[in-house]
């Protein structure tokens, strides 16, 4: 890490590796980040709608819950 | 965007976050369920057919041939180990000398479309060719099935009547 900036800490996940964890029913909390309308016409199955940092602690009240987001709408 | 609100929550001290970058336009594409008001729109993957034929490059197109008609199809995809297409064998290519390799006489590089291509737009795009079929992968180019004209118009029509 280079002094002075900051770098993400979050990992990276495939699409084989989100499914198996739907699959297999994983205790985690899947967020699309887009806005709300794209999230109503179609979303990942479970997913929860995040388009407002400011909701953050409201929604996701356990800080030890594991996330996964995406983003990426349709052409 | 889901990067940023990955690395927010990184900062907010959330202990585990993922994120899945190719996100929801991937997990479509690949035929993957979805849920929402558009999602039961008609895409061609609901009308793909996984059962048709395929073959190894290095497979005798005699012997492709005859498993192919047995089956009762006219056409077979060439694909490589982890079901990748890499061409297509049709009533033509399959008339050829039967001890030639499928990669030798297969058609190369097919259109591919993805499973979450709208009914109607293939359709009309299958009529205006005049194209009997055409093959269904994932964005990463694995087969997920080939699509009859038929099938197409059938999902098109669905597509009208219950979301025109």
């Amino acid at each position: 890490m280079r002094e002075g900036h900051e770098v993400a800490e979050f990992q990276t996940l495939e699409r084989e590796e989100l499914k198996a964890k739907i699959d297999r029913g994983d205790d985690f909390v899947l967020v699309e980040t887009l806005p709300e309308s794209a999230f109503k016409k179609r979303h990942l199955p479970g997913a929860v709608n995040l388009d407002d940092m400011g909701k953050v602690s409201e929604m996701f009240p356990d800080k030890d819950a594991e996330i996964v987001t995406y983003c990426t709408n349709f052409n | 965007m889901s990067p940023r609100a990955a690395w927010r929550l990184e900062g907010l001290g959330f202990g585990e976050v993922y994120d899945y970058v190719p996100g929801k336009a991937d997990w479509s594409a690949s035929g993957l369920p979805t849920e929402g008001t558009l999602a039961s729109v008609p895409k061609i993957g609901d009308g793909a057919r996984a059962d048709v034929p395929t073959c190894s490059p290095r497979e005798g197109v005699g012997a492709v041939r005859e498993r192919v008609r047995a089956a009762g199809w006219d056409r077979c995809v060439v694909v490589d180990e982890g079901r990748v297409v890499l061409g297509l064998l049709r009533e033509k290519e399959l008339a050829s000398d039967p001890e030639t390799k499928a990669e030798d006489a297969m058609r190369n590089g097919p259109a591919t479309f993805r499973p979450d291509e709208p009914a109607e737009k293939i359709a009309e795009r299958m009529r205006r060719r005049g194209a009997a079929a055409v093959l269904v992968t994932t964005p990463d180019g694995k087969l997920v099935g080939l699509l009859r004209r038929d099938e197409a118009e059938r999902l098109a029509e669905r597509a009208a009547s219950e979301f025109g």
